[in-house]
């Protein structure tokens, strides 16, 4: 029974405190790209780039976002019958965007951002009880070129 | 070339929904579900236990049980064992059905709690702690009667049953937790019931044995005084509380017409 209330309480605060974190987490991403200078991300061929490249230099950032317990009792729930796990959406783009952001804070007067690679990785433990914790990697080729 | 930026909208990428919604709908199925598999495996149980002799069960269990009970009772003492053969000899007392068979153990299991339990294969597991507090020998055969009960309606395979039939059915929601809690919640009134008329043949038991009633409460009057029941224990626990048992005892003994005399102490 202390077993039901106590899961049902984890479940009813990660609801509202996991949409305040999310909703928050939202608001900074989208103040932070539009502060960004506008630094184009392209795929770069070195034999048939037409401009002279004076520096290149790797850049990478990662970032660890945590479904709260409700997106991850929930995703269990559809995981169950198949279909899009919507909920799990806003996880994975919170953390594609926030590891953007990151990249190009590394290399503010860059020309370009070159062959920019995402990869990501769950990291929670494998007993399946825990919430959802999904690392983004990311990493690219800073462009600076001769003026 | 001119580079110049236009951002796009990429709240494409989240779906927008109410969790809270799905939640709902998911979980009304999922208890749908659990629902359905429980009456279902209860069916499937009451389907496959008269194709299932004694014989037979013993072949499915006995195994299990003796290998868990053998190794939990390697170092018993000389007083233990004197114990188990005095209830087996309780025990052997009582008139069997024939066609259930008689090929009843009792296994003594040191245990401060005060209870006892039928196993399929017709083990019937006694708690240390229940043999101190019983003091007279007629309290003793009630409750091997009682347990005798369960094997003569067979509930010690209903119960067991379900719960593997419905453990299977429902392994892939097993990380959901409370699913277990859940399926115990449905348990509840069936073993009710069945409690009731296990203590039924319980008291037959004891009056074949002693031509008398007395002493049929006493486990439960023990039950009543050290065990608090509170609103919460009488709906959580498949035993229905101590005070309804002794009124259901009293009944059955004044509409069978039965005596209640001086009992025997227990000569341990």
């Amino acid at each position: 029974m202390s077993d039901i209330i106590v899961a049902g309480a984890l479940f009813v605060v990660a609801y509202f405190t996991g949409g305040h974190i999310e909703k928050k987490h939202y608001k900074s991403i989208n103040d932070r790209e539009a502060k960004l200078p506008h630094i184009p991300v392209i795929e770069f061929d070195r034999n048939n780039f037409p401009y002279e490249v004076e520096n290149m230099k790797m850049i990478s950032a990662n970032v660890v976002i945590g479904a709260d317990y409700f997106k991850t009792v929930l995703a269990g729930l559809v995981n169950l019958f198949g279909g899009n796990i919507s909920v799990l959406e806003s996880v994975l783009d919170r953390g594609r965007r926030e590891v953007v952001i990151r990249l190009k804070e590394q290399a503010l007067n860059a020309d370009f951002i070159a062959n920019l690679r995402h990869e990501t990785s769950e990291i929670s433990g494998d007993n399946g009880r825990e919430a959802l914790k999904v690392e983004n990697y990311a990493y690219a080729t800073a462009i600076y070129l001769k003026k | 070339m001119q580079y110049k930026h236009t951002r796009f909208d990429d709240s494409v990428n989240v779906t927008s929904s109410n969790p809270f919604a799905d939640f709902i709908s998911y979980i009304l199925t999922v208890l749908l579900l659990i629902a359905g598999v429980y009456y279902f495996s209860a069916y499937l149980v009451e389907f496959s236990i008269p194709y299932i002799d004694q014989k037979m069960e013993k072949r499915i269990w006995s195994v299990m049980f003796d290998n868990y009970y053998s190794a939990k009772n390697k170092a018993r003492s000389e007083q233990n064992i004197k114990a188990e053969k005095y209830l087996q000899e309780l025990l052997d007392k009582i008139p069997k059905d024939k066609s259930e068979g008689s090929d009843y153990k009792v296994i003594l299991v040191d245990d401060k709690n005060v209870n006892a339990m039928a196993l399929p294969s017709g083990k019937i597991i006694v708690y240390s702690g229940l043999l101190e507090k019983i003091k007279s020998e007629n309290g003793l055969v009630f409750v091997l009667g009682h347990e005798l009960g369960h094997f003569a309606h067979r509930d010690h395979l209903r119960g067991m049953g379900r719960g593997v039939i419905a453990g299977l059915l429902l392994s892939p929601l097993a990380d959901f937790s409370g699913v277990g809690i859940i399926i115990g919640s449905f348990d509840m009134y069936f073993s009710r019931e069945q409690e009731l008329q296990a203590d039924e043949y319980g008291l037959q038991a004891m009056n074949s044995v002693y031509g008398h009633a007395g002493g049929a409460v006493e486990f439960f009057e023990y039950v009543q005084e050290n065990d608090r029941e509170t609103f919460i224990t009488k709906y959580s626990s498949s035993h229905p509380v101590s005070k309804e048992r002794i009124e259901n005892i009293k009944s059955l003994i004044s509409a069978k017409n039965m005596k209640e005399l001086a009992t025997i102490t227990k000569k341990l």
